[in-house]
């Protein structure tokens, strides 16, 4: 068992005030590594809130997130920096790219928590690039690089430290047709070759369609 | 909707950033508008202080060292009745109360009469009688005395004849008065009286004129005519020239009891030689001169080793027959000494040098004939009135202001001294007599003329004609006017506040244009939505420019607003803290609402235009970028210009830095110049080092390298920070080692002090010189010590603690060889060959005269140059033209025109001793010889400084506005820092997004606090270094100097105060704005 969500509530506002919205209610989920799960769901129903605890983005207001066996939810501020960046990779709706980096610079990026960019990690960076087809961008800075090449920028930042898990929040939402069908090739393709358990949370059917599991999220649990 | 409702909603909208931007331009409005207000505040106290010590009067008559008769102000009342005329007897004096206690040398004693009260709007002062005084309130505070009190006052004794001049004795020179005080008189009822351009407020005793008189033992004499009226001065002059008489020049017609013959003598002794030109033009005319001298002897008796000697004795003159050689005695003298006509008489008799300095000299005649006693000759009325001598009932009795032997004296001379008086006892001829005794006061000491040729009414046609108040140094000068004049055009506080003011104000108008620029920054995708929607590029300039113009009207008046507060701050710190500069307690606000509206227009305008370019700035970028946001687009042109201009002001500054380290002598301002330059450079190089850390290629990525490619993001923004730091650093660091520590080497002969132990001032002058042993043992002076002294003429104190324009300083007349050596010079004339104090004593060609004067009273005081010319009047009423030769170096002399002893006696031969003296000795005994000379001078009104002291004291106006300087400069680096603070919290405000993201993909939150602390350490430390660099070069010379304190001590602290602050700002916003930061929030937020 990769992941463990075991009766996770969480909600916005003051508990017991009128301004209280929970989102999600007792939810639990399982994923094994490999998985690729697609999370669907209305607009509001809490489908980046949950991403976002699966992500140690943010904690619950009750139930516990399990990683490997451990208890997640009770990591320090610390533990849970090394837990995001050692397991996990974040794809984001828009790419998050440092405009002030070069595409290479920006897939290396993940690596700096942990020390110097090393010659293996520089290789697999290298790698990946030629991969996703953007080898000849690798100098340029987003400002000079289409939406679907600082994207795909983003999947190959989201892989660099070779995580088990890979969350995807919507990551063809701000991508035309052509490109939005590239990206979940690739999504697919690279978390296949790595096997790499991907949770994405999207509005795309076609995507949704792609993934082995589809679960929507109706009224705070998951169906 | 309109463009205007835009306008107004896009800044209500925005209200918060552009509340930023507003207080930007609010600063700028609050430190000009102040500073405007601050100058004419100061002008008008000024003024005002003009007419605190002038009250009514608008006109003044003057002369210095001499007196009229004081009814001529009547006679000027009557000739023209637009003149209000009011005699006043002005002395000096010094106050003494509490037995001893409080002393307070320099005081003016004014003799007034009813009339004064006019002048001072209070009818109080027609009541002073007897001993009774009104004194000012600041004597009464010194004193700590009331009214009621009893005071002793010692006055400067005037005299009617130059106090110099030969057989006047100068044993008695004040005289003393126990005084009993009536009133405390307030600067309004005329407390402040001065004829001095200047606003300090001057010790004063006002006290009856006649009672003055009484106590000089005058008659009816004034020195000084305050004239009210609304004439111009020439009709002023006009009336006093009219009422000018014989007796304001202090002429005397009597008739000679013996012969009926008519006399003119003077009081003076000697007759000035303009009215001797003008009494040999009467007709009949017949010159006396008559010489008081030591001895008469016959030289054949004295070969024989007979006595044949008459002491102590007066010898006149006979015009016409007989020769150069010749000589004629009385019959007592002939019978005393046994000589008859053809016999060799010897005659000897002092000359009179500066300070008494007494030169036996001998001429040799033979006998031409004998005079009976009954002859016209014989005629005691040939000799002038001298006090001590003239009125002795005996021999014995004399006080000629020369050494008498008494034991000289025979019983037979005291006979005749009985039965002729002064009768001259021997007659040589006039041009012998002229060549032997005519001296600086004057070459007669009567003219006479027969009855019959003489007319009153010629002679006084006569001097009318031929004499001017000018040639007896009577001025008529339109006092209010030039004191007005000179309050207007003193110190501009204006000028000189923006010039302090001057960091803080660029700093307000960077931190205007960098908080606009961000505003933008943060409208940019709008802009570009703008562009995108067809609005025309001029359109949109507009739209934000007016949203601009609203931003700094809404500043500029927030900061008229505010600048009346800072006015009053400012105000409060002058008259308290920083009161060494304007000295006065009169100051006061004087708003005037041009003066706001001025500022008000020009800081929005400053504040518009730096809108105006930061927007043209943005606009210049391509639509796509604002769209993306790009910060940086490199302009190759631009760049390659910066490039330019980078390498050319380094080059200037080492070309000019090199050769003036070479140079003999160093020039500070283009040390200065130098470190500006290089500031340029630098700041252009570190642009350079941004924009490559931008481009650089085949760099590794690693956490280091960060903050490095996150500050080439902005290099605009990156660029502010760091000029704001560097020119704060560099203000700071270059006013901190500019401050001077007069203390510093104050023993050495080069120095300011000259080497000189104490600086010395007298009221009453001292007569003889100080360093004569004879005297010294007379005075009871056993310290081993050497002093210079100097003669002063009156002005006007052009130091820097006077705030007045001022045209005239005082003038000292020293023995330059005295100098030579001494002090060291800033500026010397390059006419000039060899040491300037040695030039003093020459007189160029066309009559001007050398004059050597402190730089900064020549530069600021005089607003002069050296090779200039100041234009003076001397006792004679010519116009004298002082030739600036050179400028000294900070030094003791500050407010004062040197020339040498030999020009000044010529051109003041009235002056009357010494008042200011440098003490000269052995460090070690410095105490007690400061003792001796207190003590002995004590009755002289000796007031001393050590030279240092007096260095110091001038310097604390130096020191003073390098304060202000720093503490505005302060306050500019405090808005450099407000700068930093904002753009910090804004770009993390930009990059929410770009640290929620860091922390998603792993990163600890005090790894990005670390890199942003890094990102602007780096500004900050860059700022820093280049400001602190730049400034050490500029003010090489200072450090190289020993006259200032500047060490690396102040400095390092400085730099480190100026990086602890920004370090704690740094990390205080870094925290704040990482601590309890929602990562979900930052990434969701688009």
């Amino acid at each position: 068992m990769l992941l463990q969500l075991q009766n996770i509530s969480k909600g916005y506002g003051e508990p017991g005030n009128n301004n209280f919205r929970a989102v999600l209610k007792n939810l639990s989920l399982e994923l094994n590594q490999g998985d690729k799960v697609a999370i669907v769901g209305p607009s509001g129903s809490g489908k980046t809130t949950l991403l976002n605890l699966i992500g140690a983005l943010d904690l619950p207001d009750s139930g516990e997130v399990i990683f490997r066996g451990e208890k997640i939810t009770s990591y320090s501020r610390k533990q849970l920096a090394d837990f995001r960046n050692h397991h996990l990779g974040f794809v984001f709706q828009l790419h998050h790219l440092m405009p002030q980096l070069t595409a290479m610079e920006n897939i290396l990026f993940p690596v700096l928590p942990q020390g110097k960019v090393g010659k293996e990690q520089q290789e697999w960076a290298e790698y990946l690039l030629q991969k996703v087809g953007i080898w000849e961008q690798r100098n340029q800075k987003p400002s000079e690089m289409s939406g679907g090449e600082c994207q795909r920028t983003a999947v190959v930042r989201a892989l660099i430290n070779k995580p088990e898990l890979i969350l995807a929040d919507e990551p063809t939402g701000a991508l035309d047709e052509e490109n939005a069908t590239a990206l979940t090739d690739l999504l697919i393709k690279l978390s296949d070759e790595e096997n790499v358990t991907l949770v994405t949370v999207t509005h795309s059917s076609e995507l949704a369609g792609l993934m082995e599991r589809k679960l929507t999220l109706k009224g705070g649990q998951l169906q | 909707m309109t463009q205007l409702q835009l306008i107004i909603r896009s800044f209500i909208h925005y209200f918060r950033s552009n509340l930023l931007v507003a207080l930007g331009v609010a600063i700028s409005t609050m430190v000009l508008t102040g500073s405007l207000v601050i100058g004419d505040s100061v002008r008008h106290s000024l003024t005002k202080a003009t007419f605190y010590r002038l009250g009514e009067t608008t006109h003044l008559v003057s002369v210095t060292e001499r007196y009229f008769r004081q009814e001529m102000a009547a006679e000027i009342e009557q000739d023209n009745r637009q003149i209000q005329a009011t005699p006043l007897l002005l002395l000096e004096g010094m106050a003494v109360s509490g037995g001893g206690q409080q002393r307070v040398n320099k005081v003016q004693v004014l003799g007034v009469d009813e009339d004064f009260g006019e002048i001072a709007g209070t009818l109080f002062y027609q009541e002073l009688v007897d001993n009774e005084i009104a004194i000012s309130e600041n004597l009464a505070e010194r004193l700590q005395v009331a009214e009621g009190d009893n005071i002793l006052v010692r006055i400067k004794k005037a005299s009617l004849i130059p106090m110099n001049a030969p057989f006047i004795s100068a044993e008695e020179t004040s005289v003393s008065l126990r005084a009993s005080i009536k009133k405390v008189v307030s600067k309004e009822e005329l407390g402040r009286f001065s004829l001095k351009n200047s606003q300090s407020a001057p010790y004063n005793i006002f006290i009856s004129i006649g009672r003055l008189n009484r106590l000089m033992e005058f008659e009816g004499k004034a020195n000084q005519i305050l004239v009210v009226s609304n004439l111009d001065n020439a009709a002023v002059l006009h009336s006093v020239k009219k009422c000018l008489t014989p007796a304001d020049a202090g002429l005397q017609l009597k008739t000679i009891e013996k012969t009926g013959d008519k006399e003119v003598s003077t009081e003076r002794v000697f007759m000035e030689a303009k009215i001797a030109e003008m009494l040999q033009k009467l007709p009949g005319t017949e010159p006396v001169l008559t010489y008081f001298v030591n001895e008469i002897s016959k030289l054949e008796a004295r070969s024989s080793g007979l006595e044949a000697e008459i002491p102590y004795s007066f010898v006149s003159t006979i015009v016409y027959g007989l020769g150069k050689n010749d000589i004629v005695l009385n019959k007592w003298a002939a019978d005393d000494l046994g000589a008859s006509v053809g016999d060799s008489i010897q005659l000897k008799y002092f000359e009179i040098g500066p300070l008494r300095k007494l030169i036996e000299k001998e001429a040799s005649f033979a006998v031409q004939y004998i005079v009976p006693m009954d002859s016209e000759l014989c005629d005691p009325d040939r000799v002038p009135h001298l006090p001590g001598l003239s009125d002795a009932g005996h021999c014995r009795e004399w006080e000629a202001g020369v050494p008498i032997d008494l034991n000289a004296i025979r019983d037979k001379d005291e006979q005749y001294w009985n039965d002729y008086k002064g009768t001259p006892k021997a007659f040589v001829s006039l041009d012998k007599a002229l060549e032997m005794w005519s001296n600086r006061f004057g070459s007669y000491t009567a003219f006479r003329y027969p009855a019959a040729m003489f007319g009153e009414a010629a002679y006084n046609a006569a001097f009318a004609e031929n004499i001017s108040p000018d040639d007896l140094g009577m001025l008529v000068e339109p006092v209010r006017e030039q004191g007005v004049k000179a309050a207007q055009n003193g110190t501009d506080f204006s000028g000189l506040f923006i010039g302090l003011s001057f960091f803080i104000l660029v700093a307000a108008v960077m931190l205007t244009a960098l908080l606009f620029r961000l505003n933008l920054e943060t409208r940019s995708a709008q802009i570009g939505l703008l562009a995108a929607l067809g609005f025309q590029q001029k359109q949109i300039r507009w739209f934000y420019l007016a949203e601009g113009l609203a931003i700094a009207v809404f500043g500029a008046v927030l900061g008229t607003i505010v600048s009346v507060f800072y006015t009053q701050l400012v105000f409060k710190v002058l008259n308290t803290l920083w009161f060494d500069i304007v000295r006065t307690n009169v100051l006061e606000i004087k708003i005037l609402p041009l003066t706001l509206i001025l500022g008000l227009l020009i800081s929005a305008l400053v504040s518009l235009l730096a809108i105006y370019i930061s927007l043209r700035w943005f606009q210049k970028k391509k639509i796509v970028e604002l769209q993306q946001q790009v910060a940086n687009k490199v302009n190759k042109k631009r760049e390659g210009f910066y490039s330019i201009l980078a390498w050319m002001t380094l080059i200037g500054t080492i070309v000019i830095f090199i050769s003036q380290l070479m140079a003999q002598r160093q020039d500070a301002s283009l040390f200065f110049v130098s470190g500006t330059l290089l500031l340029t450079s630098l700041l252009l190089f570190f642009r350079k080092f941004l924009l490559g850390l931008d481009k650089q290629k085949g760099r590794q990525i690693s956490i280091g390298m960060l903050p490095k490619v996150n500050l080439a993001r902005n290099i605009g923004r990156s660029l502010t920070v760091v000029t704001l730091f560097a020119l704060g650093t560099f203000i700071t660091v270059s006013t901190g080692s500019n401050k001077l520590d007069l203390f510093a080497g104050a023993q050495e002969k080069t120095r300011g002090t000259g080497g000189f132990l104490y600086f010395a001032e007298t009221t009453m002058p001292v007569l003889f010189n100080i360093n004569d042993t004879e005297k010294r043992t007379e005075e009871g002076i056993y310290e081993d010590f050497n002093v210079v002294q100097f003669r002063k003429a009156e002005g006007d104190d052009a130091s820097c603690l006077n705030l007045n324009r001022v045209a005239q300083p005082a003038v000292l007349g020293v023995d330059p060889e005295n100098l030579t050596g001494r002090f060291s010079f800033a500026v010397i004339s390059k006419e000039l060959e060899g040491n300037p104090w040695e030039m003093l004593n020459q007189t160029f060609n066309d009559g001007t005269i050398p004059a050597i004067a402190d730089q900064t009273v020549i530069q600021w005081g005089l607003g002069k140059k050296v090779g200039d010319i100041l234009l003076y009047r001397n006792e004679q009423g010519d116009t004298l033209r002082f030739k600036l030769i050179a400028g000294t170096k900070p030094s003791v002399f500050q407010g004062y025109v040197i020339i040498s002893d030999q020009n000044f006696l010529k051109n003041y031969p009235s002056s009357s001793g010494s008042n200011l003296f440098l003490v000269d000795g052995d460090r070690a005994n410095e105490q007690r010889i400061g003792e001796e000379l207190q003590s002995v001078f004590r009755d002289y009104g000796w007031e001393m400084e050590s030279t240092a002291k007096r260095l110091v004291e001038f310097y604390s106006v130096t020191n003073t506005y390098l304060s202000i300087f720093l503490a505005l400069g302060t306050l500019g680096l405090i808005l450099g820092t407000i700068g930093l603070a904002v753009i910090l919290a804004r770009t993390i405000l930009e990059r929410k997004r770009e640290i929620s993201m860091m922390q998603a993909l792993g990163f600890h939150i005090n790894s990005i606090f670390k890199m942003l602390v890094n990102e602007y350490i780096i500004l900050l430390s860059a700022g820093v270094i280049i400001g602190f660099v730049t400034a050490i070069v500029a003010t090489l010379p200072s450090f190289l100097s020993t006259n200032t304190d500047a060490s690396l001590t102040t400095v390092f602290s400085l730099v480190f105060l100026i990086l602890i602050n920004g370090f704690i700002w740094i990390a205080l916003l870094s925290r704040l704005s990482l601590k309890n930061r929602i990562l979900v929030k930052g990434l969701r937020e688009e």
